[in-house]
């Protein structure tokens, strides 16, 4: 099959008198055959070169062709290629080129003499082609020159003749091949880079848009390269006439054209600031303004060249040229202060641009003026600035916090319009509350007096109802916050500290977790923590000679040094926990009542986070920190439970089984809160009582008969205990009385009952117990054997924590809902005191079902006593159980299965 | 030009009200006979100092030669002219054409694309070019055998709210004929100038004036809206804007059909929503004139020389809470001319005085280019000749020094009635010998390295150009032959031409 398909290929070949394309691709169809032998191949390199000039296309195509696919033929390709294109200088151009290129992406022939003398004959037939008459080839070969290991000199002289090419593209690649000439060889003769750039300077004219803009960026490069070259004293001028060359085509009516000129401008590095003035403004500046060293024509001629180039740029109709000159402004900006400051009135125009790319990059020109330190708002510009703060696109609203935070204010109000822009764009955008606080905080350090005058303001309105009106949710609060944090670590003189009262910090202990997230960049949490306290321990006028100590600015970045804190943790926790519990008695109320529940829940979410933030040792837990929690729980159900039954909105019945389940959990808790608490103050006691009943009567005015009974004792219950009733014990009383059997008027009652404050005892201990199997690793795979029908023995270890003497525990086995068993806990049978006993002990389970496994859950539960005794019959507790620990889960299997 | 006619633009003036309003059409032929005179009429835009008397020159003087327009202008043209028309009539002056010889006038027109090449006859191409200053507004590119022009037509080269600049390719030209009505102003950044405009305007309102804007109802009207709606949009503005009349309405109409002839911006935004969905513009009712409160109005025509914005100027100005805005240019005559001299009794018509009292805004939006613009268009085309006209004579005189000290090219500024000639490029057909044609076609490279001159000390040349001699024998044809050639035939051995 092979040797027939050759030998057709051979035959059309010799026989055809017109050209076809028939052998041809029978010679590739046997080439791009892997199974072909190379026998055949070579046979058919043989033919191929045997008569090239029919058709040398097809030929070096296929040759070319060969050497991908064989590359141990390359060698032969490579000679056969070269002894074509050498041998028959009348070949096709497009195939001489197609030679050109096989021949440099082969690998070279080992034999590394020839290499010197093979270079030599690829740039003479590349120079040939060049100047050949074939246009397409010439433009190839131009692009691709870097490719041929053609000497830069000869290269440099060929692309500099071909920028005369009546062919716009071919000058287009010759002034490419320029610049990546430019970049790659080190040029020294002057007259030669000279000869270039004035070149390129003539093409700026040329007719053709793709020809101009080749060659705006060719006097770039090149320009740069002159200017470097020349001496020191007439650099300026060559860079100045450099920058009017560019200055010139930013008029031009090409779009790519202005893009690549503002480029160019933004790469140019040294200029005269006159000019720099000049393309600031259309109208040509006086000559006399500007100190005479310029003499008059040549002046005004760069003078008109240049004006207006960047104001002609910023009002462009294309986006793209916008940017590219907002970016280019850079370099005037920071050259000096003057340019800086007119440079930014412009860019404060550009922020009302219609294009997201246009704003972010004067933006970013912004913040590069402010990093350089010429930075100066002025009032008129403040209120265009600060409206990027809000502006929909997040990554400007970062951008322009970027600047803010390197903004001076020179006086007061603006700054007081800075920060309350800061306070708005954070009511707007909740997401960015971090970094707006890190924002707040940096300029609230540079200008402390100005902060601290802010903070005073603003906390003096607070102070009579005692922050009441604050709500420790909102953002405008963090924000005031962290400004009154910074005002005290100010940059500036320190005396400004005693401004700022202590209770402030006490409240930013509250929202530290939110404050801490802001500056992250600056200090961790702890420090942050230590400092609040360390801040709002010390009443009154203080001095603070450890101020520097606490913040000492360490390159740029500031690190804070603990100052020795005076209190212990726990008084600080302590603290923290008393105004939680004011607050909720603060806040509860008024927001249950305006029924904004979704807020109320996410400040007592918020605050729970807080507190955690406190539990530093898992396995301690300390007993305040967590009743307090606990309690934040409650609280969070009861003001679900209550907008569920109060909420005039709602439909209650629809969710009737939501409010079932609420209202079951809230009970376990409070009764959680009730005994697993030893130590409660009688007014503890009152206040958990009340909230129980609270609980019961949400229930009565939903699922009114079958608790009336229940409610109407623990009701006497209660009464007898306390001494004076609230409004709303009086009012259920009477509501209990009259014996009616109406839900509805439970909810009088109900609007009678308003949220006490809690007040701590600080010597509460939590009950708690630990339960562990003996059995290492029980599981199903390690389960604990039993018989059916026969009891099985439980070696448990338990560990019991702040157990008074006479209480009632329980082991709570459950094998499933109904199969429950209860073994009573000896409290006797302990080591140990009341804080804390061991005990190990041999659980038995009776129940064992005829199964091959099962699954035992228990758990260690304390009786409450005080609550009314339960009509459990059977051995087990009388009363309800609060259970002390997480459930344990045991495993067994059949013995049959061991 | 080279022996045709072209007629660019065919308008009126704003500020007579008899026959000298025309142009004196007798000077074109005496006998009438205008269609085998003019080889086609040019028109640039829809203004009416551009087409006002178009339809009386083909209706009336009967004229039926081939006429020219884009094709947002020959939309907008019959609105413009018919609401002149109205004018007219309501003023009492005897109507010159009816709204049928307008429509009968637009039949005869062929509409253009931007950068269409038109061939009007055998000769003479036409191509339209963008020139931002109103919709559809082109400048005119016409080449007549090797003499080539171009008439700008009134054009603007920086974009505005709505519209582009002015964009032309860079064209080797004889003639450059540029309108100059700014030609001795140079306006700072656009930027300040709205800026200007919206603080005018928002203070008027917030104290509880009345804006009256008076202006062409294409043109500024949309700019202004445009801007004005950005901005109620931004500040939460709930002040009414009110548009006069229907033509506004029904030109907006037009404006968002033609969103291909806007700015880039507006082509951009037009996937989202069309820009000229005004979201905060009602149309006014002539009832409201009297109604309390803050708005703001755009009534036509822009330089208060009648109409409806004339109107309302007689009510609204004695008050001083009230603001107007004036245009950048009025025209001599109209009452937007005299209140920019900052006279406070205005004569209105014979028979009424108007005390003006409420606040002036000049509006500094124009949309025509300024002195820098101009200047940079005619460096960027480098004609061989300009000539200036649309603008005042000591404007131009300026302008004429500036171009001929700075870019040293021939510049005139004809006034009316005078002609201007001067030779036009003629290229000369030549045959060229095979071995010049062959040597043409392959670069030949010539090394110059001259440390005498200044300029660059290193040049590359290509010398197959240069060695070309032209030759020429009598009886013969010219004949262009390669430099050898000619040294065979001479026998010499070295030749300087």
């Amino acid at each position: 099959m092979e040797q027939e398909l050759f030998s057709n290929f051979e035959q059309t070949l010799k026989n055809q008198t017109k050209t076809s394309l028939k052998p041809f691709s029978v010679a590739r169809s046997l080439i791009i055959n892997p199974s072909t032998t190379d026998q055949t191949i070579s046979s058919i390199i043989q033919t191929l070169s045997q008569n090239p000039q029919l058709h040398s296309n097809h030929v070096i195509t296929l040759l070319s062709e060969i050497s991908l696919v064989r590359p141990h033929f390359s060698a032969t390709v490579t000679a056969v290629i070269r002894s074509i294109s050498f041998n028959h200088p009348d070949i096709l151009p497009r195939a001489a080129a197609l030679a050109l290129y096989t021949l440099v992406s082969l690998p070279l022939a080992s034999d590394s003499d020839l290499i010197p003398a093979y270079s030599e004959m690829t740039e003479g037939l590349f120079l040939s082609l060049c100047f050949g008459s074939s246009v397409p080839v010439r433009h190839r070969l131009l692009l691709d020159a870097e490719r041929f290991d053609v000497r830069p000199s000869i290269l440099l002289t060929v692309f500099l003749g071909f920028t005369k090419d009546p062919y716009p593209y071919v000058r287009k690649a010759a002034l490419d091949g320029l610049i990546g000439l430019c970049n790659r060889v080190v040029f020294k003769d002057g007259g030669m880079i000279k000869g270039c750039y004035l070149r390129g300077v003539e093409l700026l004219s040329d007719t053709e848009d793709c020809v101009r803009c080749s060659a705006v960026r060719m006097v770039c490069q090149w320009g740069k390269l002159l200017v470097e070259i020349s001496e020191d004293k007439s650099k300026r001028d060559s860079s100045d006439a450099l920058y009017v060359q560019l200055c010139s085509m930013v008029r031009d009516m090409s779009m790519n054209v202005r893009i690549e000129a503002f480029n160019a401008l933004g790469k140019v590095e040294m200029v005269s600031q006159y000019l720099l003035m000049q393309t600031l403004s259309k109208k040509v500046i006086e000559e006399n303004k500007i100190s005479g060293i310029f003499s008059g024509k040549h002046f005004l001629s760069q003078a008109l060249s240049v004006a207006g180039a960047f104001l002609h740029g910023l009002e462009d109709e294309f986006y793209e040229v916008r940017s590219s000159a907002c970016y280019s402004l850079r370099m005037p900006a920071i050259f000096s202060a003057e340019l800086a400051e007119k440079v930014f009135g412009l860019l404060m125009d550009v922020l009302n641009d219609d294009s997201i790319v246009v704003r972010l990059g004067a933006l970013e020109t912004m913040h590069h003026i402010a990093v350089s330190g010429h930075l100066k708002v002025q009032e008129m510009h403040l209120h265009m600035f600060l409206g990027t703060l809000v502006d929909m696109n997040s990554s400007i609203r970062i951008t322009s916090r970027k600047v803010l935070r390197l903004t001076k204010f020179d006086n007061m109000p603006m700054f007081k319009l800075a920060v309350d822009s800061l306070i708005h764009s954070l009511e707007m955008y909740p997401q960015d509350e971090p970094d707006v606080l890190f924002v707040i905080f940096g300029i609230g350090r540079n200008q402390g007096r100005f902060a601290a005058s802010i903070t005073e303001e603003t906390f003096l309105e607070m102070e009579p109802c005692l922050a009441s009106n604050w709500d420790f949710n909102s953002s405008r609060t963090a924000a005031n916050l962290t400004l009154a944090i910074s005002a005290s670590l100010s940059h500036e003189m320190q005396q400004h500290l005693y401004i700022i009262p202590p209770t402030i910090f006490s409240y930013a202990v509250t929202m530290l977790g939110r404050i801490s997230n802001g500056l992250t960049e600056v200090m961790d949490r702890s420090t942050l923590l230590s400092y609040l306290s360390h801040c709002s321990s010390s009443t009154g006028p203080h001095y603070i000679e450890a101020e520097d100590d606490v913040a000492t600015e360490v390159n740029g970045q500031i690190t804070i040094s603990l100052v020795a804190d005076p209190l212990e943790p726990h008084d600080l926790e302590y603290n923290n926990i008393k105004f939680v519990l004011a607050d909720i008695a603060e806040i509860w109320q008024p927001l249950t009542k305006l029924g904004c529940t979704s807020e109320l829940l996410t400040v007592l979410r918020h605050w729970k986070e807080e507190l955690r933030t406190h539990i530093t040792d898992s396995c301690q837990p300390d007993s305040i920190l967590t009743f307090t929690l606990q309690y934040l729980r409650v609280m969070k159900l009861l003001s679900k439970a209550w907008w569920h039954t109060m909420c005039p909105l709602d439909p209650i019945y629809n969710r009737i089984w939501d409010v079932g389940y609420i209202l079951q959990k809230l009970e376990t808790k409070l009764r959680e809160l009730r005994y697993r608490f030893i130590g409660l103050s009688k007014e503890e006691e009152l206040h958990l009582e009340e909230l129980t009943l609270v609980v019961c009567t949400l229930r009565l005015s939903i699922f009114y008969p079958p608790y009336h009974a229940s409610a109407l004792k623990k009701l006497f219950m209660y009464k007898e205990t306390s001494t004076e009733h609230s409004r709303f014990l009086t009012e259920l009383m009477k509501t209990l009385q009259k014996e009616e059997s109406n839900p509805y008027n439970f909810r009088e009652p109900l609007e009678l009952f308003s949220l006490k404050q809690l007040e701590l005892s600080r010597n509460l201990r939590w009950m708690r117990a630990e339960l562990d199997i003996q059995i290492q690793d029980n599981d199903w795979v390690n389960p604990i054997p039993f018989v059916a029908g026969l009891p099985v023995g439980i070696p448990l270890k338990m560990k019991l924590h702040n157990t008074p003497a006479g209480t009632k525990l329980w082991l709570k086995m459950s094998r499933s809902t109904d199969v429950v068993h209860y073994v009573f806990i000896d409290l006797k049978e302990f080591e140990g005191f009341d804080e804390m006993r061991e005990f190990k002990y041999m659980a038995p389970f009776y129940k064992t079902p005829k199964a091959d496994s099962f699954v035992l859950v228990l758990i260690i539960g304390m009786e409450c006593l005080a609550e009314e005794a339960s009509c459990y019959r059977g051995y087990g507790p009388s009363h309800e159980l609060v259970y002390l620990c997480k459930e344990k889960e045991v495993f067994f299997s059949s013995v049959k299965n061991t | 030009m080279n022996g045709k006619r072209i007629m660019f633009d065919c308008g009126m003036h704003m500020g007579y009200a008899d026959h000298r309003r025309y142009p004196d059409f007798s000077r074109i032929s005496k006998s009438g006979d205008f269609d085998n005179v003019l080889s086609c009429i040019i028109i640039t835009h829809f203004h009416l100092d551009h087409i006002g008397a178009l339809p009386y020159f083909t209706e009336v003087c009967g004229y039926n030669g081939p006429i020219y327009m884009t094709y947002p202008t020959k939309a907008l043209a019959p609105l413009m002219l018919d609401d002149y028309r109205k004018v007219m009539v309501g003023r009492g002056e005897e109507q010159q054409f009816t709204n049928e010889n307008i429509l009968n006038c637009m039949k005869k027109v062929t509409a253009v694309d931007i950068k269409q090449t038109v061939q009007v006859d055998k000769d003479l191409l036409i191509r339209p070019y963008y020139a931002g200053h109103v919709l559809g507004a082109a400048m005119f590119y016409a080449t007549m055998g090797d003499a080539a022009m171009v008439y700008t037509g009134d054009y603007n080269m920086t974009p505005d709210r709505h519209l582009g600049a002015a964009q032309i390719d860079r064209l080797h030209l004889d003639l450059l004929i540029t309108e100059s009505t700014y030609g001795k102003t140079i306006r700072d950044s656009k930027y300040a100038r709205e800026r200007e405009f919206l603080k005018a305007v928002h203070n008027c309102v917030a104290n509880g004036g009345k804006v009256l804007i008076p202006t062409f109802a294409l043109g500024r009207a949309q700019e202004l809206c445009i801007l004005l709606d950005d901005y109620w949009e931004r500040m939460n503005l709930k002040v009414p804007i009110y548009f006069s009349s229907g033509l506004t309405i029904q030109a907006n109409l037009y404006y968002k059909v033609l969103i291909s002839w806007t700015s880039q911006k507006v082509k951009d935004t037009y996937a989202t929503r069309n820009a000229f969905n005004f979201k905060n513009v009602q149309s006014f009712e002539r009832s409201l004139i009297h109604a309390p409160g803050p708005c703001v109005l755009f009534a036509t025509p822009g330089m208060l020389s009648g109409g409806f914005s004339l109107e309302v100027f007689k009510h609204w100005a004695p008050c001083e809470s009230n603001l107007i805005t004036l245009p950048g240019y009025c025209v001599a005559g109209t009452v937007g001319h005299k209140l920019s001299d900052k006279t406070t009794k205005v004569d209105v018509d014979k028979d009424t005085q108007i005390d003006v009292r409420c606040k002036i805004h000049r509006l500094s939006f124009s949309p025509h280019t300024d002195e820098k613009g101009i200047m940079d268009l005619v460096k960027f085309l480098s004609p061989k000749n300009v000539i200036l006209v649309h603008g005042e004579i000591k404007n131009m005189d300026y302008l004429k020094g500036r171009i001929e000290s700075e870019l040293g090219l021939q510049c005139y500024y004809p006034s009316n009635n005078e002609t201007v000639t001067f030779p036009t490029t003629h290229f000369v057909k030549a045959d060229a010998s095979a071995s010049f044609i062959r040597s043409s076609l392959t670069p030949n490279f010539k090394f110059v390295k001259d440390v005498t001159t200044e300029t660059a000390p290193v040049q590359v040349l290509d010398e197959r150009v240069t060695q070309g001699i032209l030759t020429m024998e009598k009886g013969q044809k010219l004949k262009i032959l390669h430099e050898d050639e000619v040294l065979t035939i001479t026998g010499t051995e070295h030749i300087e031409v």
